[in-house]
């Protein structure tokens, strides 16, 4: 189970990475090609959305598994240990009926340009493949249909999806206190905390 | 009526602990299934086309790049040469202090970071020479604004995408008031350290400030790359910050070596020649480049980067679809009409702009209060006939002090995280500089020349739709 866990781990962070980098790099690539080659690639930016998109769509569940996404828990706090529980389940609840309802319109979306088969602006299937799959030389260039890229918008919600259902669960049994990071930089204090020197006023402290 | 259900909505999710981006997604979700006739579908969609906005494209970029410098090395050297610049007054490593985060501000887009990355090693030092641990972190914590005020900023980046100004004007209003801002505070320190008898650094001549300046000018020249990049037209602000990322990257793997397979590989090691040196350290850089790329250090900077990223993203993608319900409701146009009608002056309005963000500023995450309140309260303004870039830095500096005021202030959660204060102890340190914020927030409200003198000289003239 852990190491079950462990590897999931590894494949979110490096989809997550993958994405990051190809979006990175393309751009950069660009750049370089139009001031040094003066040419450049009419799928780059394309591409570059895409990958940004997927970025976020999947990694907007793993955030949720390592709770980062920020919230207000001022309020929440002020209630003791049960009534603070039920109130955190409340907006698991909310959580799953949001990622649910998008889950369902982005569902809706994706079948909808798979029948029309609408293809992508300037993204093609590349010629080495077409020559594999297809045999012998293509006689134009085939467009990737656009319900691939887009297949983000429900494959990231449904990872939302269970991870929500996941944190209710987690919640619900104890094993998890909140839903949210009371602010983005929580585990940057933390950390920073395990590097002080402790510190106290000191008698000869200028004021 | 559905305006005042979706506000209502959205604040009663927020109070309850609901993550922002979900309260604000769900909020407008039940609006729009209750009052309109938008497709799920379409909905669904809209997340996605947050994306692909190829000004919010610069967001990741700029936040990989900060990431890469906050590894420590940049921030040392930038500190050595701050303190050669002013430690010899009064106050002077406080004003260090300031002076680099104005630097590191220059570098990178986020205010926590400049707190996290300036303040994790000036604090320490200003408490050996003596200052009171309120002192200095107070002092950090203000200064510490002044990331988003200064260019790059993502703030400013958000606030580009959502009214469709250009980046590049937004980042060249900020220079200007990020100085003026920064000066403020060295003044006050300058005073407050000539009233209470703190100490002065020594002078250590002007062949330090120029060791210290080469030094820190691999980091520093990222100012240039950036900026000198969107104004000399060589690439767009998108592009700026790509190219800020794969620099940054070099810079700390091979010439800081602060992480990465090179790290502790001293530039010349000792009794070396500077043939020997030269050539030793070129086949360590060719052996070590692909490495470099895939190792574990730069992965974990790559992963960090991507979680603040899609956090961002995920609230900002949200507040897109907040603001596309308020602007399909018209809501923007009845509160115009309102405000015209009422015969409010601009500075009236202007009044209330601050005193809606100063307040919202307390609840929400900076990005997505902008990208909530922009669309109302710009139409407004452009009716008023204030300039959108003004309007920009003002709502900037509000952001700021929201940073530094409970109980959602960002500033106040890692200065309290880097000094082991308590976080209403850092809030009491920081007071006393907050009154300088204040009035540096009336002087940008009231004095649009801080903010429209540079883009408008230029760039010139800002030509309103």
């Amino acid at each position: 189970m852990q190491r079950a866990g462990e590897v999931v781990n590894r494949i979110e962070e490096g989809a997550i990475s993958f994405f990051f980098a190809v979006m990175v790099l393309t751009t950069f690539v660009q750049v370089v090609l139009r001031y040094v080659f003066n040419t450049g690639f009419v799928w780059a930016l394309e591409l570059t959305t895409y990958c940004f998109a997927w970025m976020v769509l999947i990694g907007i569940s793993w955030g949720v598994k390592i709770n980062t996404h920020l919230g207000v828990d001022a309020f929440v706090r002020l209630f003791p240990g049960k009534a603070q529980r039920a109130l955190v389940l409340f907006g698991c609840l909310c959580c799953i009926a949001y990622a649910g309802i998008l889950l369902a319109g982005a569902w809706e979306y994706i079948s909808k340009i798979y029948r029309i088969g609408i293809p992508t602006e300037d993204l093609y299937v590349p010629r080495v493949v077409v020559e594999l799959f297809a045999g012998g030389e293509p006689d134009r260039p085939v467009p990737i249909p656009r319900w691939i890229p887009y297949a983000a918008l429900p494959i990231g919600l449904a990872l939302l999806l269970f991870r929500f259902c996941q944190a209710f669960w987690l919640i619900y049994t104890g094993e998890r206190k909140t839903l949210i990071a009371g602010h983005e930089v929580e585990e940057l204090a933390e950390e920073a905390q395990h590097r002080l020197v402790p510190d106290e006023p000191r008698p000869g402290d200028l004021r | 009526m559905e305006s005042i259900l979706l506000f209502v909505v959205v604040l009663l999710l927020l109070v309850l602990g609901v993550p922002i981006a979900v309260a604000l997604g769900l909020s407008s979700l039940t609006i729009i299934l209750a009052f309109s006739n938008d497709s799920l579908a379409s909905i669904a969609l809209k997340l996605f086309e947050a994306m692909e906005h190829y000004t919010l494209l610069a967001i990741p970029f700029f936040i990989l790049s900060s990431t890469f410098l906050s590894t420590g090395g940049v921030a040392q050297r930038i500190i050595r040469f701050s303190i050669a610049c002013v430690g010899s007054f009064r106050g002077g490593l406080a004003m260090a202090g300031v002076f680099a985060c104005m630097m590191f501000a220059a570098l990178c887009g986020s205010s926590p970071a400049t707190v996290v990355a300036i303040g994790s090693i000036v604090i320490a030092g200003m408490r050996q020479v003596g200052y009171s641990r309120d002192f200095a972190a107070g002092v950090i914590c203000n200064a510490g604004t002044l990331g988003i005020l200064i260019p790059p900023s993502i703030v400013m980046v958000v606030y580009a995408a959502a009214t469709d100004v250009s980046v590049g004007r937004m980042f060249l209003a900020g220079v200007i008031p990020g100085a003026l801002a920064g000066v403020m505070l060295m003044i006050g320190i300058y005073v407050a350290a000539v009233r209470r008898g703190l100490p002065a650094q020594p002078w250590q001549g002007f062949r330090e400030i120029f060791a210290s300046a080469l030094d820190a000018g691999w980091g520093l020249f990222l100012i240039v790359i950036i900026l000198g990049g969107i104004y000399g037209g060589i690439f767009t602000p998108t592009e700026a910050a790509a190219v800020a990322a794969v620099y940054a990257f070099l810079i700390a793997v091979f010439i800081y070596r602060d992480l990465g397979p090179l790290k502790g590989v001293p530039w010349r090691a000792e009794g070396e020649g500077a043939g020997g040196a030269a050539l030793r350290n070129t086949l360590a850089i060719a052996k070590g480049f692909f490495p470099g790329c895939v190792h574990a250090d730069t992965r974990k900077v790559l992963v960090e980067a991507a979680r603040v990223t899609l956090m961002l993203m995920f609230i900002i993608a949200n507040a897109l679809l907040f603001a596309h319900v308020l602007t399909s409701e018209r809501i923007p146009q009845v509160i115009t009409e309102t405000f015209i009608q009422a015969g409010l002056e601009p500075w009236m309005f202007l009044v209330v702009v601050n005193l809606l963000l100063l307040l919202g500023g307390q609840f929400m995450e900076p990005s997505g209060l902008l990208l909530i309140v922009a669309p109302v309260v710009f139409p407004i303004a452009i009716q008023l006939g204030i300039d959108p870039i003004h309007l920009g830095i003002i709502m900037v500096v509000n952001m700021e002090i929201g940073m530094i005021t409970p109980p959602v202030g960002l500033n106040l959660f890692v200065t309290s995280g880097i000094t082991g204060m308590s976080v209403l102890q850092v809030v009491r340190a920081a007071l006393p500089w907050l009154g300088i914020l204040f009035v540096f927030l009336i002087i940008v409200t009231y004095v649009p020349w801080v903010s429209t003198y540079l883009p408008n000289t230029l760039m010139g003239p800002e030509i309103v739709r």
